[in-house]
């Protein structure tokens, strides 16, 4: 049987295509057949003794109707679904071309939707998702200690707990570590800074994406004394080395070391940022539990959840505090925990994107609310035309299939158009956030398949949802009754019209949550413009400076070329002052990642708060002047905090009021202990037991791009008095004139002191400030375009629906009017059904968005979300959009001729 | 005369594969013979007879082809596929198996 029914499947399929294809021909050939049919017939019966006559009459009543044959003769061809199916789409489009407006609306509607919802979709997956990069993100973790005692995570750690860490191998496929670094690259036209990365072995195999060109690092080159080798990116290869394919074995000069190019990785392969990855070479004989400069990174085993990893670090967290709890107090409470990647890279982007995510999923739920009012009142107008093709016979799942088909048009159009508005519309979504906001290369920001295949489903779906409603109403429809009322009167139907004004509703309760939402960030964008940022941004140029401790082995050596660049940077014409800083402000992104624990003279060691710390910079004299840093007590450091003055520290406000509440810091003083984070600046820094004199305090400076993030304490340190001096160094100069026109001038200001050091990282402090503002413009821009998208979509719902409900009372209205009503009485009783309509999705708007403000609060600054003034402005606007949206209609109500309306009848 | 009895429609496959399988019929010839090799006891009707034709074409079990009737006329000739002839094969045993059951049947009783 089953060969029997493969062998018919082919001659199958022929004859249906041939069916389908060929439709008038076998048509015709089924009217030839049964023309040959009723010739024979009667040329028997004619045999047979009848008149021709006689004979034809009775052959075809042996038939039966030939065209009703027919029917069922192409019925069993059972091609009947897919020529009904064509039909129905040339039907749908001939009605959409009938009522061309509403139609038009529809699908702007649809487009709109879904576009945006595309564009901000694709967006997310790139980002949120993370979908285009590695292929096992959701495995690959950093593995991060919190410490209770400093308030803070500590992402570098020291080599025994690395492989403290790498013994879980039940737990880790593969544990490795990397430190983010950055080089001199001479040896071409002009000494060039690149960041790179060093990194174990196994990180680059972590990825799991190959080098295009030779190959990844190997253990024996991981090792101390192993021999110099680099793997370069893509990018590097081209621009540096003109994308030379003999590039492998080749030499390339690091900092003045010779390394061998053992490989290229492909293009927008971004391990830890930089351009270049080189051995991290770590001795596993190193006992120093405290030397903690490198990040690690791991990948989870298949099917282990970051809660079963995070216990058994817990585990190795209790047996360090127990083993070294004493000596080293940093154990104390120490807690290791694993940090999804996508998480650590993302940081302050994310919770914009999930408001955004939230907010585009509402804005779709307002345009399928929106559609659905205006494919109801449409369904509903169309009821007695159904009535009439129910009452010729016409099945009512036919009619549900034909309905459902029409929405599946306009919404597949729809969304056809969204997907096109979004692919037009993306790049300049990502175009308006700022490079290195963006964990992923913009031009891997596209929409990709599932975006595609999302949007799809969404227009689908909706046309489903749509198509079902008004077929069903109108199937269920009292035929008779609709006959007889001629249709006009049937739109008050009470179920259909409960069911959109519910929609119209909750469409104005959703763009209620929306506009809220962009009002409160509207209001919290202009309070954090005005915040305080503890300095003047406008005419500060700022560059980086990195010595290499082969030139440089000494502290005085740094502070001796900062000096002299320091003094020949400020005296070129248009040069106000200039200052160095081991970090400038705002260059960590959500927490400043110093921190140096201290004790105060003359208090306990460990009194209710524990041991202190607070964050630092190392400065030269001039830094707070060329800042324009207020000083609030005692003095900024001057030339006579030299090397062998008495050790000073300066202070800020925060600080001050923290530690001496009573106001009398500048005096006292502190002594340092333990420092911590961004050890790439602060090579071998060695504490000292003498204590540092308070001299100042100086007002807070906003040190991280989060700029709404708690200001912590912090200290400034006098570059001249440090035992080890920063090796990389923010330089900031203050202008009297534009101070980008000064580059080149300091550029040649740098080479008299030194030929071969290069500046790189250069921009304007104004710029480092707009670019912090840069995600919250960008969710701005993004929740302002969303919620007047809202507005607009559902001030046009009402007015579909009021302008729907008018054109259907005209008969009312023209008795009313005959009757003696006053016009401003039609009027208000039209308003009215608005306004009511709008007063109930502001309510329940309003509850919606008390319920959300806790999703909202993570992105505000400086403004509740609870704000009484917002919501109050938010509701009264969209009442009186809703007004608007309903006075049209009620116009046209009052125009309303009785005369005209009763003759009609 | 009694009236012819009606046939039920999986019969009516059974008799159109049976009788296409001597050799290529149109339509008309097909509803002849049956009413003839019946002695007029079965009549098909011809209302029912094309609609089954053309199911049987579409399902496989038979193809179509234009040919010259007798009288020189342009028909259509219907004939059994191979996979017609094992489907035919098979209907003949379960008919055989369903009449001889149901004589056992009557007789009993």
């Amino acid at each position: 049987m089953e060969q029997s029914t493969l062998l018919r499947w082919p001659s199958k399929i022929l004859q249906r295509l041939r069916s389908l294809f060929l439709r008038s021909r076998v048509d015709r050939e089924l009217d030839d057949e049964l023309r040959f049919h009723l010739e024979q017939q009667i040329a028997e019966d004619t045999a047979a003794g009848m008149t021709p006559e006689e004979a034809r009459s009775a052959a075809l009543r042996k038939l039966g109707g030939v065209e009703q044959l027919k029917e069922e003769c192409r019925d069993s061809r059972g091609v009947r679904l897919i020529q009904d199916f064509v039909q129905d789409v040339r039907y749908g489009l001939r009605m959409i071309a009938r009522a061309p407006v509403l139609s038009l609306v529809i699908v702007a509607i649809l487009a709109i939707g879904i576009g945006s919802g595309t564009a901000i979709y694709s967006l997310i997956d790139a980002c949120l998702l993370h979908s285009n990069t590695y292929p096992v993100v959701e495995r690959w973790d950093v593995v991060h200690a919190y410490s209770p005692k400093q308030k803070m995570f500590i992402n570098y750690l020291s080599v025994p707990e690395i492989l403290e860490v790498k013994s879980l191998t039940d737990v880790f496929e593969a544990v490795g570590a990397v430190h983010g670094d950055s080089f001199n690259l001479t040896g071409g036209e002009y000494p060039e800074r690149i960041l790179g990365t060093q990194v174990s072995a196994n990180a680059i195999s972590m990825t799991r994406v190959a080098p295009i060109l030779g190959r990844s690092f190997t253990e024996a080159e991981d090792r101390p004394g192993g021999p110099p080798v680099v793997v370069i990116s893509a990018e590097l290869w081209k621009r540096r080395f003109s994308a030379d394919p003999n590039i492998l074995g080749q030499v390339v000069r690091l900092d003045g070391v010779a390394y061998t190019v053992i490989g290229v990785m492909p293009v927008h392969f971004n391990l830890w940022g930089g351009e270049l990855w080189i051995p991290l070479r770590l001795n596993p004989a190193d006992t120093n539990r405290s030397d903690r400069r490198n990040w690690i990174v791991t990948v989870l085993r298949k099917g282990v959840t970051e809660e079963a990893a995070n216990a058994r670090l817990a585990v190795i967290a209790k047996q360090l505090e127990q083993q070294y709890g004493t000596a080293m107090p940093e154990y104390r409470g120490w807690d290791l925990r694993v940090w999804n990647i996508n998480e650590a890279v993302i940081g302050g982007v994310k919770p914009a994107l999930l408001v955004l995510a939230f907010v585009v999923s509402l804005l779709l739920l307002i345009m399928c609310g929106n559609v659905a009012v205006l494919l109801l009142a449409r369904g509903t107008a169309r009821m007695r035309e159904v009535a009439v093709r129910l009452a010729l016979g016409a099945g009512p799942r036919r009619i549900l299939r034909q309905m459902l088909t029409e929405s599946l048009v306009l919404s597949v159009t729809g969304g056809a158009l969204g997907v096109c508005a979004a692919c037009g519309c993306l790049p300049v979504l990502v175009r308006l956030i700022p490079e290195e906001w963006l964990p992923t290369a913009p031009e891997l920001v596209r929409i990709n398949p599932a975006v595609l295949a999302v949007a799809a489903g969404i227009a689908i779906a909706m046309g489903a949802l749509f198509g079902i409603v008004p077929a069903w109403q109108a199937s269920r429809q009292n035929l008779v009754a609709s006959l007889k009322e001629g249709g006009s009167k049937i739109g008050g139907d009470r179920a259909g019209r409960s069911a959109r004004n519910l929609m119209a509703v909750a469409e104005i309760a959703l763009s209620l949550v929306v506009l809220a939402g962009a009002a409160l960030m509207v209001e919290s964008y202009r309070r954090l413009e005005g915040i305080d940022l503890g300095f003047r941004p406008d005419h500060l140029l700022r560059f980086s400076i990195s010595l290499p401790e082969t030139k440089y082995p000494r502290p005085e050596q740094i502070a001796e070329f900062c000096d002299r660049a320091l003094d020949s940077i400020a005296s070129l014409p248009g040069v106000e002052s200039a200052a160095v800083t081991s970090g400038q402000p705002m260059i960590d992104r959500t927490e400043d990642l110093t921190s140096w624990e201290f004790t105060i003279e003359g208090r306990p060691a460990q009194d209710a708060r524990g041991d202190e710390s607070a964050n630092f910079r190392t400065v030269s004299p001039s830094y707070f002047r060329t800042m324009a840093i207020r000083l609030l007590q005692g003095r900024m450091f001057s030339v006579q905090d030299g090397r062998n003055a008495p050790r000073t520290v300066v202070i800020s406000d925060t600080m001050a009021r923290l530690y001496w509440p009573k106001g009398d810091a500048v005096g006292h003083r502190i002594s340092l202990g333990q420092q911590f984070g961004r050890r790439d600046a602060y090579t071998g820094a060695a504490t000292h037991d003498t204590p540092l004199e308070i001299v100042g305090v100086v007002s807070d400076v906003r040190q991280t791009r989060l700029l709404e993030a708690p200001v912590r304490p912090e200290f400034y340190l006098p570059l001249d008095q440090q035992e080890s001096a920063p090796r990389i160094m923010a330089v900031i100069v203050r202008s009297t004139s534009d101070p980008t026109q000064l580059t080149p001038a300091i550029r040649k200001a740098i080479a008299s002191v030194d030929t071969e050091q290069p500046i790189y990282d250069v921009s304007t402090m104004d710029e480092v400030v707009a670019d912090s503002f840069g995600p919250k413009r960008l969710t701005l821009f993004l929740l302002v375009f969303l919620g007047s998208t809202a507005l607009l979509l559902s001030s046009a719902g009402l007015y579909a629906l009021v302008a729907y409900s008018v054109s259907h009372r005209r008969h009312e209205i023209g008795i009313r009017l005959a009757v003696g009503a006053q016009p401003s009485h039609i009027r208000r009783l039209v308003l009215l059904q608005g306004v009511r309509l709008a007063a109930l999705g502001v309510a329940a708007g309003l509850g919606a968005t008390l319920a959300a403000a806790r999703l909202m609060q993570g992105i505000l600054y400086g403004v509740s979300a609870y704000d009484p003034l917002t919501l109050v402005c938010v509701a009264g606007a969209l009442i009186a959009s809703a007004l608007l949206a309903c006075y049209f209609p009620a116009r046209s109500a009052v125009r309303v001729d009785p005369m005209a309306v009763l003759r009609s009848e | 005369m009694s009236k012819p009895t009606d046939l039920v429609q999986g019969t009516v496959d059974l008799l159109i594969l049976k009788t296409v399988a001597l050799h290529p019929m149109h339509g008309w010839a097909i509803a002849q013979r049956i009413r003839q090799i019946s002695e007029n006891v079965l009549q098909v009707n011809q209302g029912a007879l094309y609609p089954a034709l053309h199911r049987l074409e579409q399902q496989g079990w038979i193809r179509a082809e234009w040919g010259e009737s007798q009288n020189n006329r342009r028909a259509k000739y219907y004939s059994l596929t191979r996979a017609g002839r094992k489907y035919l094969r098979e209907e003949e045993a379960n008919w055989e198996r369903l009449s001889s059951a149901i004589g056992l049947v009557l007789r009993t009783t």
